[in-house]
């Protein structure tokens, strides 16, 4: 079962792990979340999440969400113990449960919401709802038995344990006596709470079972008509719901932030348009200040370099557009106050983070990876490179980059390009550039074509005890 | 918690704010040339600190006063008797610990030991509980008390004493004061719960091992179907099992014993600190009986007026009391304030003093030495006193101005209708024109807050600038006589 995708293997491509490293994702989402993001949507997937994400903002529905994560959980909790049952007594009464977990997110995974992906998560629903009412059904017997065999008197002595039904015909434990007397001469014990369980061990546990062998029977042939009705196929709603919990609370704190966010609205021609683009992955670092920028790479003039002073804030633009790309193809709202993007089919990054000492020196790395890159960009692609060909000489690097920009613009691929090379220029590629406003950075990206008193009286005033103070405070009580 | 002081306990927030710098006035000196123990002189501070403006709660404390004062009830015997609520539980807790302390990471059957040990200890504890509490009765059954304070323990403790219930406790007690595992049986049940595990686990019946044989006839499960078999399964043998389920039931049975002992110590454990001020009470009536002072409760009225007042300080720590000048004092409903004014060594912190203790003896329930007096009851009482020891001993490098001044605030801030603000020789550190003005504008905002004052002070700027003012009355201390207060134009220096 999904809620992520109308159809199944309905992925538009595939995007790279070192993508998500090369951006900080991964230290920005979990890994489910990562996990969804690697397989950019269709444009008919990426509709469908948004639908669910606007419905994520409707309190109605994140209560419905929530609920039917919680019942999901409990059923995977459940799962989980009667798989670790250490004896028959543990596992009866704890396939209660698991099957009660079973029919309840079941039934709660049935919602009267109205979106794309939960008419296809009811469709793969409705057997399962027959199954969770047969499921119940039986369950009422099963109840019964387990409360005629619950109630176990013992007799410990210096022979030993014997189990019996009930002790001394259901005369108080001695403690409830002594709580008893104590509120009959005034003494409330209402707080007085005793919660505790203890797992029985097996020879006691065995003792019971001999004890109601009948019943214990009857429980285990209860047991067997209701497993085959139980589909876990269910529980792999918890992976997809995590990423829409986790895409959510991210917008959440943005939002707290004041860094606004919205829907992106599919484009059918190649383009990133977005207005008010802001990097969330500064979130993560605890920046509370973003400052916005805005993309706007059409069809035929998608190729920049970014190029300005150090720290003046490029690498954050690219990955503000990079991390929001890949939101959008995974159907999540972008931190932007508008935008129009492309369904892009393939992402790709290039952020070198230390010199490396691999085998052939890192230029012949780099020039490797990029030509393979190259090979495969079309006009579906986005490529993210940051100071790539660094460990070139300037004149050899604005060779390289130049030419790899020609290649990609040609093919029709999207890319920004960081870089500090100089003789870029020479070249027709066009660049964005940081401003500097004098000597303070702006990390704004944009398009370049280049006070006579006594010493008494003061004192008093400090403590708000003068004569103007005192009035104030009449005059405010 | 029942009390002997509060008749209707105060929530923190019902008292006026406490009482400080209550050194100032002599406090500490006065308890303790009444009581020299400490323990006593801490526990009547800690009541004067926080005086009643209920007439009702004053009046509670005086009617027990008196029962002690007229020994209706020994004040003694019931202060030992008391006493031992919190010796019990307090013993009872640090066995408790002690216990706890020497078995750190111990098997189960030591555990299971330890956990009779720890009933034995607890249901010892109870009964002697459940015993004094009857040795109590006896006694205030035999006492003739009138006050309405020691009525109402002598009614709970009675309830408890006579209760069958309390019958029903002590026999537990008996039972798990000599427990033991050997020869005996144990009958315990238990629910097995959701999760399969065992809950609710409680000990019914403990028999001798030779009662160790089925019943006939049981009740089964939530059904109550009779069975008319017995049905009955031995276990194999774990060795945990026994330790386990006995340790639980029987640190159960021990926890509900313990919840009966805090209870009934957290009940009647606060009487005997209580018991401290009334022990504190009967020897400073005695102190004054014994100098042969006057000494009063005073009447509650709208206005204060009190003849032949003393000074407390004086009066108990002068070789001859006889020599102690008496002043009278009155403060009426409509007074704003009262400057007094004087020489050095006139008596006027003296006479301020002994205004400041009799408003705090009175609204505390205790008697003043004074030939007679009615006492407006004061929503909060404010001291304070020029003192130059935060100064010599350094605070932040503010000056004895800007010290007295944030003192002062504390009080401006706290101070409500209905309050008294008393003080003494304030503001005298700085440029007197200006302190003059500067405290005349904070009098002012107290008055109109509601609040009234009663200042000493050498700011004769002061004095001429409430000349004539209605409210505010300025005295002059050895004016006519040696000690004595007057009016201010009644002084011979104003006459002449």
């Amino acid at each position: 079962m999904t809620i992520l995708n109308l159809e199944k293997s309905s992925a538009g491509g595939s995007v790279p792990r070192s993508v998500f490293a090369d951006l900080h994702a991964e230290k920005l989402l979990a890994e489910n979340a990562v996990k969804v993001l690697s397989a950019p949507c269709r444009k008919e997937d990426i509709l469908a999440r948004q639908e669910i994400f606007r419905f994520m903002e409707s309190e109605a529905f994140c209560e419905w969400f929530g609920a039917l994560y919680m019942s999901l959980k409990l059923l995977d909790r459940a799962r989980y113990l009667t798989d670790v049952a250490a004896h028959k007594v543990e596992f009866c009464a704890l396939f209660y449960e698991y099957a009660s977990a079973y029919a309840a997110a079941v039934e709660s995974a049935d919602s009267s919401f109205d979106a794309a992906l939960l008419r296809a998560l009811k469709r793969q629903l409705n057997p399962h709802l027959q199954s969770s009412a047969y499921i119940k059904e039986r369950l009422e017997e099963y109840r019964k038995l387990m409360t005629a065999v619950s109630d176990v008197g013992l007799r410990i002595g210096a022979g030993g344990i014997s189990v019996r039904h009930q002790s001394d015909g259901g005369e108080l434990p001695i403690c409830d006596g002594i709580y008893s007397a104590a509120e009959n001469i005034g003494y409330s014990s209402a707080s007085v709470k005793n919660g505790r369980a203890f797992r029985m061990s097996p020879q006691l546990a065995e003792a019971i079972v001999k004890l109601d062998s009948e019943l214990f029977g009857q429980l285990e042939e209860l047991q067997e008509e209701i497993s085959p009705h139980i589909d876990l196929g269910i529980l792999s709603l918890l992976g997809d719901m995590d990423f829409y919990f986790e895409i959510h609370n991210l917008r959440k704190k943005a939002l707290r932030l004041g860094i606004p966010s919205c829907y992106a609205d599919v484009s059918d021609i190649p383009e990133y348009r977005a207005e008010g683009l802001c990097d969330v992955s500064l979130l993560q670092k605890g920046c509370e200040s973003i400052v916005p920028n805005d993309v706007d790479l059409r069809e035929g003039d998608g190729v920049y370099f970014v190029r300005g002073a150090n720290g003046g804030g490029k690498t954050t633009y690219i990955r503000a557009a990079a991390i929001n790309l890949l939101l959008f193809l995974g159907g999540c709202p972008v931190f932007a106050k508008s935008a129009d993007i492309y369904p892009f089919k393939r992402v790709f990054t290039h952020f070198p983070e230390n010199e490396g000492f691999s085998e052939g020196g890192r230029l012949e790395n780099e020039v490797k990876r990029l030509n393979e890159a190259v090979e495969n960009a079309g006009g579906d692609s986005f490529l993210f490179l940051n100071e790539t060909f660094s460990g070139a000489d300037g004149k050899k690097g604005a060779e390289l980059s130049l030419g790899l920009m020609k290649t990609l613009k040609e093919r029709g691929a999207f890319c920004l390009y960081v870089t500090l090379f100089h003789d870029i220029s020479e070249g027709d590629i066009p660049s964005l550039t940081a401003v500097v406003d004098g000597s303070t950075r702006t990390y704004k990206i944009v398009k370049s074509r280049d006070s006579g008193s006594s010493y008494a009286a003061d004192i008093l005033k400090k403590h708000g005890l003068d004569r103007v103070s005192l009035l104030g405070r009449l005059e405010n009580a | 918690m029942l009390s002997l002081l509060f008749d209707v306990p105060l929530r923190e927030k019902d008292f006026p704010p406490p009482i400080a710098h209550t050194c100032d006035i002599m406090l500490d000196n006065v308890l303790a040339a009444v009581a020299p123990d400490i323990r006593l002189q801490n526990a009547a501070l800690k009541v004067l600190c926080r005086p009643l403006v209920s007439e009702r709660e004053i009046t509670y404390r005086r009617e027990i006063i008196e029962d002690f004062l007229l020994h209706r009830l020994p004040l003694s015997k019931t202060k030992e008797l008391f006493g031992k609520f919190c010796d019990y539980e307090s013993e009872y807790l640090s066995r408790k610990k002690q216990m706890y302390r020497m078995s750190g990471g111990q098997d189960g059957t030591a555990k299971m030991l330890d956990a009779v040990r720890l009933v034995q200890f607890a249901a010892d504890t109870l009964k002697k509980l459940l015993c004094l509490i009857k040795d109590i009765h006896s006694l205030m059954c035999a006492a003739e008390t009138s006050s309405q304070g020691i009525e109402k323990i002598a009614r709970r403790i009675s309830a408890i004493a006579e209760s069958p219930d309390t019958e029903v406790l002590l026999k537990y007690a008996e039972t798990f004061e000599h427990y033991t595992l050997e020869d005996t049986v144990q009958s315990v049940k238990f629910v097995i719960d959701v999760s399969g595990k065992m809950s609710r686990l409680g000990l019914c019946k403990v028999s001798a091992a030779t009662s160790e044989k089925p019943e006939s006839e049981l009740l089964f499960g939530i059904f109550k179907k009779k069975k008319t078999e017995m049905t009955e399964v031995k276990a194999q043998f774990n060795p945990n099992d026994k330790a386990l389920i006995m340790t639980n039931v029987i640190s159960d049975i021990a926890a509900a014993f313990e919840f009966v002992i805090n209870s009934v110590s957290d009940e009647f454990g606060g009487i005997s600190s209580d018991l401290m001020f009334y022990d504190f009470a009967v020897k400073y009536c005695e102190a004054l009986d014994k100098i042969g002072a006057a000494c009063c409760f005073a009447e509650f009225s709208e206005s204060t007026k009190i003849s032949g007042l003393y000074d407390l300080y004086l009066l108990l720590t002068r070789h001859d009391p006889s020599t102690v000048v008496p002043n009278g004092f009155a403060l009426n409903k409509d007074s704003k304030g009262i400057i007094i004014e004087g020489d050095n060594s006139s008596g006027k912190t003296v006479y301020l003093r002994s205004i400041a203790s009799a408003y705090i003896f009175t609204q505390s329930g205790l008697p003043i030495p004074a030939e007679s007096a009615q006492v407006a009851l004061q929503n909060g009482i404010f001291l304070q006193t020029a003192s130059a020891k935060n100064t010599l001993e350094g605070s932040d490098g503010i000056g004895r101005f800007e010290e007295e001044v944030i003192e002062l605030k504390e009080t401006v801030n706290s101070a409500a209708d209905g309050s008294l603000a008393l003080f003494n020789e304030i503001f005298q550190t700085t440029d007197h024109s200006e302190g003059a003005e500067g405290l005349y504008h904070i009098l002012e905002y107290l008055n109109r807050k509601g609040a009234r004052w009663i200042l000493v002070t050498h700011l004769k700027r002061l004095a001429k600038m409430y000349s004539g003012r209605e409210g505010v009355t300025v005295l002059q201390m050895g004016g006519t006589a040696k000690y004595k207060v007057c009016a201010a134009g009644d002084s011979e220096e104003h006459k002449g």
